[in-house]
């Protein structure tokens, strides 16, 4: 699927007209995209470091899920908007980078494990689930959202 | 089989091809970084 009319659109659309022309803006929206990584890796860090019985072992797993879970989605749904504002503003230079496919492709990765996997799993009660699996479950979780943060800081540098 | 033993299941099967293309791609970005600063040194 060829990608490349989308970004040409997304390049030259109103969006990106703000986005270029008011640098002020462009940097309160990459602040808001910041805070949203902050709290979702915070979110994803304290649940996966739970279940891993790390941190909060006196709490129950499924609470420290269920109270991070809310938080992992609005920080989700923040980073996902301000994301798609700042990449209009480079649009062309972001097609043609592999570091923002690579984020691309393991934020996709990362959406479908936690929404059609990890979540659906950590509803049922945590102590008739393989403990092995929930490790499993939690490493994969925390290097995807590694690969996500890190791949995206190297955009910067690509 | 329960849904809960399908997703089971499913997590295993996706955690570990998640990490063993983790450990590709990242190995590969290891690998064109040592690759550049050898070609920085021999320049």
């Amino acid at each position: 699927m060829d990608l490349y009319p989308f970004f040409d659109w997304l390049d030259t659309s109103m969006l990106a007209d703000i986005s270029k022309a008011y640098g002020g803006v462009f940097a309160v929206v990459q602040m808001f995209h910041l805070l949203g990584m902050s709290m979702l890796g915070g979110m994803v860090l304290v649940g996966d470091l739970r279940l891993l019985n790390v941190l909060l072992k006196d709490v129950p797993s499924k609470q420290v899920i269920e109270n991070t879970q809310k938080w992992f989605t609005v920080a989700l749904i923040v980073v996902m908007t301000s994301g798609i504002f700042m990449s209009s503003a480079v649009a062309m230079k972001l097609y043609y980078n592999q570091m923002f496919w690579a984020k691309m492709t393991s934020l996709a990765l990362g959406v479908t494990f936690v929404y059609a996997i990890r979540r659906p799993l950590l509803k049922f009660n945590h102590d008739t689930i393989n403990p092995w699996t929930i490790k499993l479950l939690a490493v994969t979780s925390i290097s995807i959202w590694f690969t996500v943060a890190a791949s995206g800081r190297w955009i910067g540098f690509s | 089989m329960s849904k809960q033993v399908i997703l089971e299941r499913l997590a295993i099967a996706f955690s570990i091809a998640v990490i063993c293309a983790g450990i590709w791609f990242w190995g590969e970005q290891i690998r064109y970084v040592l690759e550049t600063l050898a070609l920085a040194e021999d320049y």
